[in-house]
């Protein structure tokens, strides 16, 4: 009859899962009072538990600002080059408007030069007249 | 997670309980197993195919340990929710109640599979599957009370970090 194995073998799960199941717990009971143990001896561990999370915090901050300050340092870079090629343009401009500025300040001397020569031969055509009138 | 100021204490409570839903396998079939065992360790009113083909002291350690492993899991559940800072006491009691909860459905599914043959295959089957199940979360489990110690420096009680 097939009882005459099963019997033993359900004895055998039941008390492998009980089995398994007073390890966990006992295990844990002693985990707990280990800790407790520990907590009361030695709370200068728990601290240093602290400090080297602390210590992790700040490298890892560490790295995190390298990258930022050579991202910035990059940044600044390309900005000073784009500054000096807004400078290169800005005094080329200069130059024009300053070969503009020459350039009207000279025609407006020669405006003036013509006028001048304009009012002169009036004044001598005017000087002819009476000339050849008195004749 | 703090509760804002104007809630009540039933509406925090339920806040507080309501990831429990995260979990409703482990729950619900722990909390079957500890109502099913407990009524059978205090009735005796075991299935028959257990009945018929265990002794009656074995059928009463059956019962015993499937209601032991519904009352850890349920427990171990509520314990993570309830004081989020017991969180590995929580996981290591639901570990504990998984493997007697798998054990005691291996029993349940062979017994009866036995005892009906082909007829008792499919419930022996889904058995054997909820087995499979618990064994595999209480690996799972396992490997996950080992990364918080890991990362979060649990000192196998309480959640320090």
């Amino acid at each position: 009859m097939a009882s005459e194995w099963l019997t033993p073998a359900v004895v055998a799960l039941l008390a492998g899962g009980a089995g398994s199941a007073v390890t966990t717990i006992v295990r844990a009971r002693v985990d707990w009072r280990k800790a407790r143990l520990e907590e009361d001896r030695q709370p200068v561990e728990l601290e240093n538990v602290f400090i080297g999370g602390a210590e992790k915090a700040v490298q890892a901050l560490q790295v995190a600002l390298d990258r930022a300050e050579s991202t910035i340092g990059r940044l600044e870079r390309s900005l000073s080059e784009r500054d000096e090629k807004l400078q290169e343009r800005d005094r080329k401009i200069a130059e024009l408007e300053q070969d503009l500025t020459n350039t009207l300040a000279r025609l407006a001397r020669l405006q003036e030069r013509c006028e001048q020569l304009t009012a002169r031969l009036a004044d001598l055509r005017a000087d002819d007249r009476p000339t050849l009138g008195d004749r | 997670m703090p509760a804002p100021a104007n809630d009540t204490t039933e509406e925090a409570l339920m806040r507080r309980f309501l990831p429990l839903a995260d979990h409703p396998f482990e729950l619900l079939f722990g909390v079957i197993a500890a109502l099913g065992g407990a009524v059978l360790v205090v009735s005796g009113a075991a299935p028959a195919s257990i009945n018929a083909t265990l002794p009656i002291v074995v059928v009463r350690a059956w019962g015993i340990v499937q209601a032991a492993a519904g009352a850890l899991i349920v427990s171990g559940i509520i314990t993570r929710y309830w004081r989020p800072a017991l969180l590995l006491l929580g996981l290591r009691l639901e570990r504990a109640g998984l493997w007697p909860l798998a054990a005691a459905c291996a029993v349940y599914a062979v017994v009866a599979v036995v005892h009906a043959g082909p007829r008792a295959m499919y419930p022996g089957g889904v058995l054997m599957v909820i087995a499979a199940a618990c064994v595999a979360r209480a690996r799972a489990v396992s490997r996950l009370e080992a990364t918080i110690r890991k990362y979060v420096g649990g000192d196998g009680w309480r959640v320090s970090g």
